[in-house]
């Protein structure tokens, strides 16, 4: 029923209307169906602009001047992408823009979300790490050993802190990917549009942000599991 | 049926999840987690990675924010 053939059937949250009878409806002052595209798009919104900002304030406020950007673009949307495609395209826009300017008066801030997505990944790990440089391929980890299991709750908290630390590491359009795809539960169709790449390249920047998350849980659980069993 | 690597097989597992091999590499891929202990813990590990990931607990716009923005609405559309 969605007018859109990029939109996702798929994507959790509150089912909004097809994208012609919301932006008639954003036209017609409807306020009620503009709270709800905020209530259902800013969480992914403000997680993809903090890719490319320094702090949660300055995504906050990327994520306001976006929605304010739709506002004054929507006479013209024309329907050639998704609604939630173009709006992202917006925020996207305005948090590089943000970025760039806050890292030109604030030198250290965020030289690694200044990088592009096809540095190695931050887990090189593994013998095999060093001898390949191919774009498309993670590192092979040394012979994986299982964790323990991370549903303990105490466990839980830590493994979450040790996951955010790791986004902020990566490179900003690997960390875009891992959000849209893993948090959000985008289709790989919608952030290809989202980011104007290929489904190629899609994939390599989620399998290298998920080899360096996963690196980066392996550190942790396996250093866990050395220790003593007191719970 | 030629056997896969480690290396094949770790380059292999988003498309794997995302189910994008065709059917004989796919056959090829599970093959390997049959004959390979540490790819098929790696596989796991990958797995609850893109769960906990999917954990991670989201902000929304603070109140503030969302009053501006309703507001910058009625302001937009009495326009
Ligand atoms: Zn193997």
């Amino acid at each position: 029923m969605r007018s859109m053939p990029e939109a996702d059937s798929q994507s959790p949250g509150p089912v909004l209307p097809a994208d012609d009878v919301v932006v008639e409806a954003l036209r017609c002052g409807d306020e009620d169906m503009f709270a709800a595209l905020l209530t259902a798009w800013s969480p992914g919104m403000l997680q993809v602009a903090r890719a490319y900002v320094a702090d949660e304030y300055a995504a906050e406020d990327v994520v306001q001047d976006a929605w304010v950007g739709v506002l004054r673009g929507i006479d013209k949307f024309e329907a050639r992408s998704a609604l939630r495609t173009w709006v992202y395209r917006i925020v996207i826009n305005r948090a590089k823009t943000r970025g760039v300017n806050d890292a030109r008066t604030v030198p250290m801030t965020s030289l690694a979300t200044a990088k592009e997505d096809f540095d190695p990944a931050v887990d090189p790990g593994g013998p095999l790490g060093g001898s390949r440089g191919a774009d498309d391929s993670v590192a092979l980890p040394q012979t994986p050993v299982a964790w323990p299991s991370p549903e303990g709750e105490i466990l839980a908290l830590e493994v979450h802190q040790h996951i955010e630390r790791a986004l902020g590491s990566l490179p900003a359009r690997q960390r875009v990917v891992i959000t849209l795809r893993d948090m959000q539960g985008y289709s790989s169709d919608e952030v290809c549009a989202i980011l104007e790449i290929t489904a190629a390249n899609q994939r390599v920047l989620l399998h290298r942000a998920r080899a360096s998350l996963r690196g980066t849980l392996d550190r942790y659980l396996t250093a866990q599991s050395g220790k003593e069993p007191t719970r | 049926m030629t056997t896969m690597n480690c290396e094949e097989f770790v380059d292999l597992v988003t498309a794997y999840l995302d189910e994008e091999l065709d059917a004989g590499t796919r056959r090829r891929f599970t093959g390997h987690i049959g004959v390979c202990g540490g790819c098929d813990v790696y596989l796991r590990q990958i797995r609850v990675t893109v769960a906990e990931v999917g954990r991670l607990p989201a902000r929304n716009l603070t109140d503030r924010s969302r009053e501006n923005l309703l507001e910058a609405f009625r302001d937009w559309s009495a326009r």
